[in-house]
């Protein structure tokens, strides 16, 4: 009783400890859900540094041929048709010298003020030569305005200016246009280009500046986020060749950005996780939308969420590159099975507390209804006994009477012994147990009745041993009360086959005796047992109840009809089945099914 | 001719008592004594000092292994063999004559017959 009583303990100790595990988890993965909700994704923008160089040359280029054009046609004086003829070479030729320049050198500011300063001069000179200080020639320079407001600062743009016009008015002076009647308005285009400087060179610069600082400002959000964000984030062109990553990227990889830019998913990748990746690049270019995709990588314990954003170019909706970014949910999901594992935990504990208060429950049963009836039934024996002692005139009935009723006491007794037994096993001690080995124990018990029975054994057993997980006394308990059975049901002799062996589950079945249960899985594996009669079979109808207690088909000295019930109850408790098939004058055949030990 | 033996049977079922005497005492070889009180048990002991008790482990009132114990504690009843008679026995944990001996104490178990009865007595008292 004391041992019942530590063991309940225990085991209730146990299951409060899983349940605190279990809140804890519960906990943590609340907290880790919350977590990767809070970090955003956004898409990057690259910043297009292409065309540069391109543009820069056809602003130049349309200044040149202009500039040429007009000294050309200029009515300027033969005097100067040389040095004009050289001019427009140098400066036509200044095209060619750009194309050899190297892009890089257009990445900088530095490029247009050069252009700048070059181009003003050389409209100066063109004016000059070509005698076109009066004309409208001097309009050329508000290009230079326009590209010198959106690519130098404004104190640039005036500075150039200023000397442009200072030296203008030089060349308006020098022409003697000055003292024309138009001197006037000549002289008003000074202060007009000076104050169209400022009014567009202000506005601009004012536009960019603030375009610049909202550029500057989302850049810095988007790539602190990027930066600081948990998840690994990179970029990948439609040939999956990575075109940036993130630090968090870059610490998964192991290597420094060089190393990884340019290369390929599939570098850093095995072939099937590739491909799938390939795929959803595919697929995000042709359809530019979003996808999300799961990927696991059981072995080494990683799960994790790709994101696969497009990056559409800023004018079309083309998708140029494509975003992606990946979430490691390894952690939840090793909380998530962690957690799974840990409820399976409680729930056997709870099982098993339940079985326990049961076995318990029945054990009190079994105790109370001993003594209830063991005693009257001695009082039955000492009573008969005592009536043959005492009666005078005794016959052969007499002697005979008080036999019987003391087999009547005995099958009583048997009962009680049955139930006694099983319920005392409160707790049953599994041990790996050699199944051909306790079945041939089991009949060399029964070996007596075997030879009086004119029973023939058969084995058929496998190679190698077959382990079961089982409690070596109730099993036996189990071997013995089918071989009996087998023996009984063969009143002229026969044959008991036993039969051992292992099976996959393929599928659970209806036999009686059992339903659908839950004990083994398809694909398990199970230790089977079969034992054979040769003997009078149970009828069709009876079948399904051969296993209720009290059911017997055997005559009343023979059975108490607890056997089987009892065998059956054995056999769930092991976590097993035991299933009957049976005809009538053919024979019997139990079929057990085992848990293998090595589970 | 030998004295007879004298045995103590204390068993809450009275009728077993009474049948018991009667049986035992039909062979000639013992005098019995039987009560169903564990109290008036122990009190008979102590009066008639029988060669060995019978006595029932599952009693209510005072039960039997107190009974016992008050057996052994006393000086006058400490060297008196007892074999507990029980219900709660599965047959085949028992020997022969459904006797053992389990942690120095003998058990006989229930329901008994006159004859194991006889045979535990005379191997006890040998």
């Amino acid at each position: 009783m004391q041992e019942n009583q530590a063991g309940k303990i225990e085991l209730e100790k146990q299951l409060l400890k899983y349940a605190e595990d279990l809140a804890k988890l519960n906990h943590a993965l609340k907290k880790e859900r919350e977590h990767s909700l809070k970090s955003k994704r956004t898409a990057l923008k690259t910043p297009d540094k292409s065309g540069n160089k391109k543009q820069i040359f056809i602003i130049h280029l349309m200044v040149t041929i202009v500039v040429s054009y007009l000294t050309i046609f200029g009515p300027s004086t033969d005097r100067w048709l040389i040095y004009s003829q050289i001019f427009i070479a140098i400066y036509l030729s200044s095209n060619l010298v750009m194309l050899y320049v190297p892009n890089r050198y257009f990445i900088e500011r530095a490029i247009f003020y050069y252009l700048i300063f070059f181009h003003s001069i050389m409209i100066c000179i063109g004016m000059y030569l070509s005698g076109n200080a009066g004309t409208e020639f001097f309009l050329i320079y508000f290009l230079i305005i326009g590209l010198a407001s959106m690519s130098t600062s404004l104190n640039y743009l005036m500075i150039n200016t200023t000397v442009f016009a200072a030296v203008y008015g030089y060349i308006l002076y020098n022409k003697g246009l000055l003292g024309t009647e138009m001197g006037i308005s000549y002289s008003l285009r000074l202060p007009f280009m000076i104050i169209t400087a400022l009014f567009f060179g202000y506005i601009v610069d004012v536009l960019m500046k603030d375009k610049a600082r909202d550029l500057k400002e989302s850049e810095e959000k988007y790539r602190s986020l990027v930066e600081s964000t948990n998840d690994s984030v990179y970029m990948m062109d439609k040939d999956c060749q990575y075109l940036s990553a993130n630090s968090k990227a870059l610490l998964e990889y192991g290597l420094p950005e060089n190393q990884i830019v340019g290369k390929k998913f599939s570098d850093f990748h095995p072939p099937e996780e590739a491909d799938e990746f390939a795929r959803n690049i595919k697929k995000v270019f042709e359809t530019g939308k979003t996808i999300q995709y799961e990927v696991d990588n059981e072995e080494r314990g990683k799960w994790g969420i790709h994101t696969l954003s497009p990056i559409e170019a800023a004018d079309t909706d083309k998708v140029k590159a494509v975003s992606v970014v990946s979430m490691d949910i390894s952690e939840r999901v090793k909380a998530g099975k962690e957690l799974k594992k840990t409820y399976g935990k409680l729930i056997e504990t709870q099982n098993q507390l339940i079985q326990n208060e049961k076995m318990a429950a029945l054990g009190r049963l079994a105790s109370g209804l001993a003594h209830q009836i063991r005693n009257p039934l001695e009082i039955i024996i000492m009573g008969v006994e005592f009536l043959g002692n005492t009666m005078n005139n005794q016959d052969l009935h007499h002697e005979k009477s008080i036999q019987k009723i003391k087999q009547a006491v005995n099958r009583t007794n048997q009962i009680i012994t049955d139930f006694l037994r099983f319920s005392r096993k409160s707790e049953m001690k599994f041990e790996s147990v050699d199944v051909c080995q306790l079945l041939d124990e089991s009949v060399r018990l029964n070996e007596h009745r075997i030879h009086l029975g004119n029973v023939k054994i058969e084995r058929n057993y496998p190679q190698l041993p077959v382990q079961v997980k089982a409690d070596r006394n109730l099993l036996e308990q189990v071997f013995m009360n089918l071989l009996n059975n087998g023996i009984d049901a063969m009143a002229n002799g026969g044959e008991i086959r036993i039969k051992v062996g292992t099976n996959i589950v393929v599928h659970i079945d209806d036999k009686p005796g059992y339903g659908t249960n839950d004990y083994f899985k398809v694909g398990e594996e199970m230790a089977v047992v079969e034992i054979e009669d040769t003997g009078m079979g149970i009828p069709e109808d009876q079948l399904p109840n051969v296993f209720e207690p009290f059911f017997t088909t055997k005559e009343a000295e023979k059975g108490t009809g607890l056997g089987l019930s009892l065998a059956h109850l054995i056999v769930d408790r092991h976590r097993g089945n035991i299933n009957v098939q049976s005809e009538v004058d053919k024979g019997t055949k139990f079929t057990l099914n085992l848990q293998p030990a090595d589970k | 001719m030998e004295s007879k033996k004298k045995i103590l049977i204390i068993d809450d079922e009275e009728d077993f008592c009474f049948f018991v005497k009667g049986n035992l005492e039909r062979t000639g070889e013992f005098d019995v004594l039987a009560t169903s009180s564990g109290k008036e048990g122990i009190k008979l002991a102590r009066a008639e000092k029988p060669d060995l008790i019978f006595l029932d482990l599952n009693m209510p009132g005072m039960p039997g292994d107190e009974v016992a114990q008050t057996l052994f504690e006393r000086a006058d009843t400490q060297a008196i063999p007892l074999v507990f008679l029980t219900a709660l026995v599965t047959k085949d944990e028992m020997g022969q004559d459904n006797m053992a001996s389990i942690g120095g104490y003998d058990y006989i178990a229930k329901p008994v017959t006159t004859r194991e009865l006889v045979s535990v007595i005379r191997e006890i008292l040998v």
